[in-house]
């Protein structure tokens, strides 16, 4: 029997007033309760809430019944028989998913992320429950909040606060008996709008869980609370050709008509297949359904759609499909289960394709499965976005379009749609009674509400170590005479990649000399700088040319870079050099990928004939964009060579300037890699030793350049020096040189040169502005430095004293190698460098060398370092802190800590 | 003069007798010491009491000292905005 009931409570924020003193007063008790409740359940342990939970949800089932009976008599909607087994799902179901949950103090741990979560409850709750579902989403609330350590104050639709107070008190006084603090739970009596409304804002309200209609919950997100708000849907549904026809109709019928179709996941549209149509009105008439013909149809939708607002009427809410059909005289069967009304598509003209929560369902007869999915999308945006959606079908690919195409949080397969949106009955969805409808329904979330949305879930964070490498190429051949074990790598066809003055030198005839006679050896010329992209691809041309599958880079860094540069092209011809040269932060963590694929394989040898850029050990490439003016730096340890060979006679003619520029480039690949961001006590190692190496024998190898020994371990340090920065990086003394180098053509190791003493007191001061590196413990650069001061018996008592030694003995060896000492003395004027100077700041901060500095470099910072590089400073202007305590040629290499 | 502290234990199992026994013995502009170090946890009518024990401590200008209280009940004391309306001493942190 359908009477006019009233209008369900338009719960919008613009028709609120405030409630009298006397109702505030009532409510500020309610609050007050909650709140000292809440405060006192902070001390609750998980064993204490479980204790609790176990005993409400045995006296929520044993009132199962008696609730359900209250509730259809106080509102008038629904089935008694299926609201007990809504109520059973709301205490047993959700019991089963949340007994063995932790949600007190550690909650989860992540060993593998260092990540443990901790729960923190929220305090006190406001909960608005719907009339269609009132006893059931009560309990589910109240056994929620308890096992999160919440205080809720339930504000029940007007039409159903009788049936809602009685669950909240069979809640409340189990939980009290078993230990739960007093006022944990209350229920607004004779709720009103302006009630809900005065709570959502009150300043003790931490969190607003608002089911139902869109008023509630826009009410809700309107408070500028915290809120949990799920509300309205409407269900499409795609019956497919494929489904299991039988099953599909039960269950449509079972999940509409359950409750008499209150609950608000439950199908509203069926798009059926043509070639299934027929067979499926027949079977669900078959099962109880009245299918209506076209006028029939026409007649319910302006009886139980009002056609001012589009929307449901009330009064058919719940209410029995054969009552309805009476209603509005229908001829129908006395047991008739639901009423199915056939419809040309979605929206104002086609009433019934909205969201009718009574066993009123539409059917739409689909040309195709296209037809069909556009008509469920329809359907999803008239009212039903984020909430749920059904298909019945057996086609994977099907199922997979329609998840694709369809905007809801649940999309419910070969399931009644309301039961199985509940969760945790026909599939694995965490059982709730309120449905997250995303940003699409207005939501914050699309999950099924559950515990978890009551907590504040706390991650302590822990440090992390992260994995740290160190790679080089496979094998590395090193003192005099290295070459000869070039013969130990077969080749059918060799290109000898080197510049014409190595040609000329002899170095070439002393590498063909080691390769088998079988060998087809190519010698490819380039130019003796760094080199071009047109340089690089016409050596590819070359590789291609003689099917290559060896190359050998004999010469400096130039050479060695433009033959990484040809290797990777040659084997991998996508590869594009100027993408794979993009900017990046972190190697391990950089956007751009280097390929992986390759359709020719060939071994790099690299033979340095320089003793500086280690290129033969490292993972970079320089490349000159002429028509940009510009170098850009490719990274990748794909680059690094397969064979490096350090055999110092191919740098016994090194010019002495040479000697000194390449010489100092690796001291400072040595010096940056120790204290880079990046270093390890692998990369420490190989620094140190390089250092001591280079220390000594330096200033040697530049004097006597006949000695054979200081050339060899001079080549040596290098190399070493390389593969500690290959691994570590280098830092902000090679951003400053590679911008100084850049604009006014001075020699690398030369530019490095200029900055290297006033770089180490940067580093060794207390940095203004701090590198954020996971790998950095502490501040470590001054300790570095007094180790490195240690190892070469430089004395000083305090690390500060240390650094300053350091300093003096890297300036007595830039004197000793007669390398200028500041940029005015290169010829440029001070009107050139200022000038410059704007642009040098911007290029240097723009070089990824500076970002595994340990200092995080300010520009202002920069600016200084570039201008006291220009005034530049000698021995004598620095003064000499204090004499080493011993002199360095003493240091015993072996000895060395 | 000012009167001498009074130190009163408080007893879990009669929690809430014993800050409001407490709050009787306040006198006007003196301090009384309520030592928690038996409590390990209050129920809302216990900090129902000590909501009570504030303001008369506030009528009274009384100063109120909690010792022994630990991190858990101080948190709940927190959320409800008592912990500023107290003196807390503690020995050694309790947790």
């Amino acid at each position: 029997m359908i009477s006019e009931a009233p209008k369900p409570s338009d719960l919008g924020p613009h028709g609120a007033t405030s409630p009298s003193a006397e109702r505030i007063a009532y409510l500020e008790g309610l609050v007050g309760q909650a709140k000292v409740a809440a405060a006192a359940f902070t001390q609750f342990t998980q064993e204490d809430v479980d204790r609790i939970i176990k005993p409400m949800v045995l006296a929520g089932i044993e009132q199962a019944q008696y609730l359900a009976r209250l509730a259809v008599e106080e509102t008038r909607v629904g089935v008694m028989e299926d609201k007990v087994i809504k109520n059973m799902v709301a205490c047993e179901f959700v019991y089963n998913y949340i007994k063995d949950k932790r949600t007190v103090g550690v909650i989860r741990d992540i060993p593998e992320q260092n990540l443990t979560e901790l729960a923190e409850p929220i305090g006190v709750l406001i909960s608005l429950t719907p009339i269609t579902n009132p006893t059931s989403t009560v309990l589910f609330k109240c056994i929620v909040a308890i096992k999160t350590r919440n205080a809720v104050i339930f504000s029940p639709h007007q039409r159903a606060w009788r049936c809602c107070a009685e669950a909240v008190r069979i809640m409340y006084e189990t939980a009290l008996k078993h230990g739960a603090p007093e006022g944990v739970f209350a229920c607004i009596e004779s709720p009103t709008f302006d009630d809900s409304n005065y709570l959502m804002h009150h300043r003790d309200i931490g969190l607003i869980d608002a089911t139902g209609g869109p008023g509630v919950v826009k009410a809700a997100y309107s408070s500028g609370k915290p809120a949990l708000g799920v509300g309205a849907g409407n269900t499409p549904v795609y019956l497919e050709k494929t489904a299991d026809l039988d099953t599909a109709i039960v269950d449509i019928i079972l999940s509409k008509t359950f409750d008499n179709g209150t609950i608000c996941a439950s199908e509203q549209t069926v798009a059926v297949d043509h070639e299934i149509y027929h067979a499926a009105l027949e079977k669900f008439s078959d099962m109880g359904a009245h299918i209506c013909n076209e006028a029939e149809a026409a007649l319910l939708a302006s009886t139980v759609i009002d056609p001012q607002t589009g929307c449901m009427r009330p009064m058919a809410v719940g209410q029995k499909a054969v009552d309805i059909a009476n209603f509005i005289g229908l001829p129908v069967k006395p047991d008739t289960k639901l009423l199915i009304a056939p419809i040309q598509g979605v929206g104002p003209n086609h009433p019934l394709s909205v969201e009718k929560l009574f066993p009123v369902l539409a059917v739409y007869r689909a040309k195709s499965t296209a037809d069909a999915l556009q008509l469920c999308v329809e359907v999803n945006h008239a009212g039903g976005l984020g909430h749920t959606a059904v298909i019945f079908s057996r086609n994977e690919a099907i199922i997979q379009r329609f998840s694709e195409v369809i905007n809801t949080g649940r999309i419910i397969v070969n399931t009644p749609g309301a039961i199985g949106a509940l969760g945790a009955v026909y599939n694995d969805l965490v059982p709730t009674f309120s449905f997250g409808c995303g940003t699409a329904g207005g939501n914050s979330t699309t999950d099924n509400v559950n515990i978890y949305h009551y907590l504040n879930i706390k991650r302590v964070a822990r440090r992390k170590q992260n994995h740290m490498w160190f790679r080089v190429p496979n094998q590395i051949y090193f003192n005099r005479n290295a070459v000869e074990n070039l013969s130990k790598f077969p080749s059918r066809s060799t290109v000898i990649v080197t510049n014409a003055a190595l040609q000329r030198l002899g170095n070439v005839e002393v590498v063909r000399r080691e390769l088998a006679e079988a060998t087809h050896i190519h010698v490819a010329l380039i130019p003796d700088f760094e080199p071009e992209l047109s340089a690089v691809l016409q050596g590819v041309e070359t590789l291609k040319e003689h099917q290559a599958d060896q190359i050998i880079a004999l010469g400096g860094g130039s050479v060695i870079d433009a033959a990484k540069l040809m290797k990777l092209v040659y084997e991998s011809p996508d590869a594009d050099l100027e993408y794979l040269a993009s900017p990046f932060l972190d190697l391990r963590k950089r956007v751009v990928e280097f390929p992986t694929e390759k359709i020719r394989h060939v071994r790099l040898i690299a033979i340095p004939t320089t003793s500086g850029t280690g290129s033969e050990v490292t993972p970079f490439a320089v490349l000159t964009d002429k028509s940009k003016k510009r170098k850009v730096s490719l990274a990748d340890y794909s680059l690094t060579p397969d064979v490096a060979i350090v055999d110092a006679q191919f740098v016994m003619s090194m010019p002495k300037n040479l000697t000194a520029d390449t010489g100092v480039d690796a001291l400072t690949h040595a010096l940056e890699a120790a204290v880079s961001s990046y270093s390890s006590p692998y990369t420490d190692s190989c620094a140190y030793e390089a250092l001591l190496l280079a220390f000594k024998y330096l200033p040697i190898a530049y004097e006597h350049p006949d000695d054979e020994e200081a050339r060899c371990m001079v080549h040596n340090a290098a190399c070493i020096a390389a593969m500690a920065f290959a691994n570590a990086s280098v830092g902000v003394n090679h951003a400053l040189a590679h911008a100084l180098g850049a604009v006014f053509g001075i020699a690398h190791g030369r530019a490095n040169a200029l900055f290297l003493p006033y770089v180490i007191a940067f580093n060794a001061a207390v940095p203004a502005k701090l590198m954020p590196s996971p790998y950095m413990q502490g501040y470590p650069a001054p300790a570095k430095y007094a180790r490195i001061a240690d190892l070469l018996g430089l004395g000083g008592a305090t690390e500060e004293e240390k650094a300053e030694r350091l300093i003096w003995q890297v300036e007595e060896l830039l004197e000793r190698l007669e390398l200028p000492r500041s940029i005015a003395a290169l010829g440029v004027s001070r009107e050139e460098f200022e000038r410059a100077l704007p642009g040098l700041v911007q290029a240097a901060f723009d070089d990824p060398s500076w970002r595994s500095n340990p200092r995080l470099p300010l520009m202002t910072e920069v600016t200084d370092l570039f201008r006291k590089a220009y005034q530049g400073r000698s021995i004598s202007d620095a003064g000499r802190i204090a004499e080493p305590e011993c002199d360095l040629n003493e240091v015993a290499y072996e000895g060395s800590d | 003069m000012k009167a001498a502290t009074e130190t009163v234990s408080i007893d879990e199992r009669r929690l809430e007798e014993g800050v409001r026994e407490a709050g009787l013995r306040l006198i006007r502009g003196g301090e009384i010491l309520l030592d928690f170090s038996c409590v390990r946890r209050m129920g809302p009518r216990g900090l129902r009491e000590m909501e009570t024990l504030a303001e008369l401590a506030q009528e009274k200008a009384c100063r109120i000292v909690l010792r022994g209280v630990n991190i858990d009940l101080y948190k709940a004391l927190k959320l409800l905005d008592l912990t500023r309306r107290f003196s807390f001493r503690n020995e050694e942190p309790v947790l």
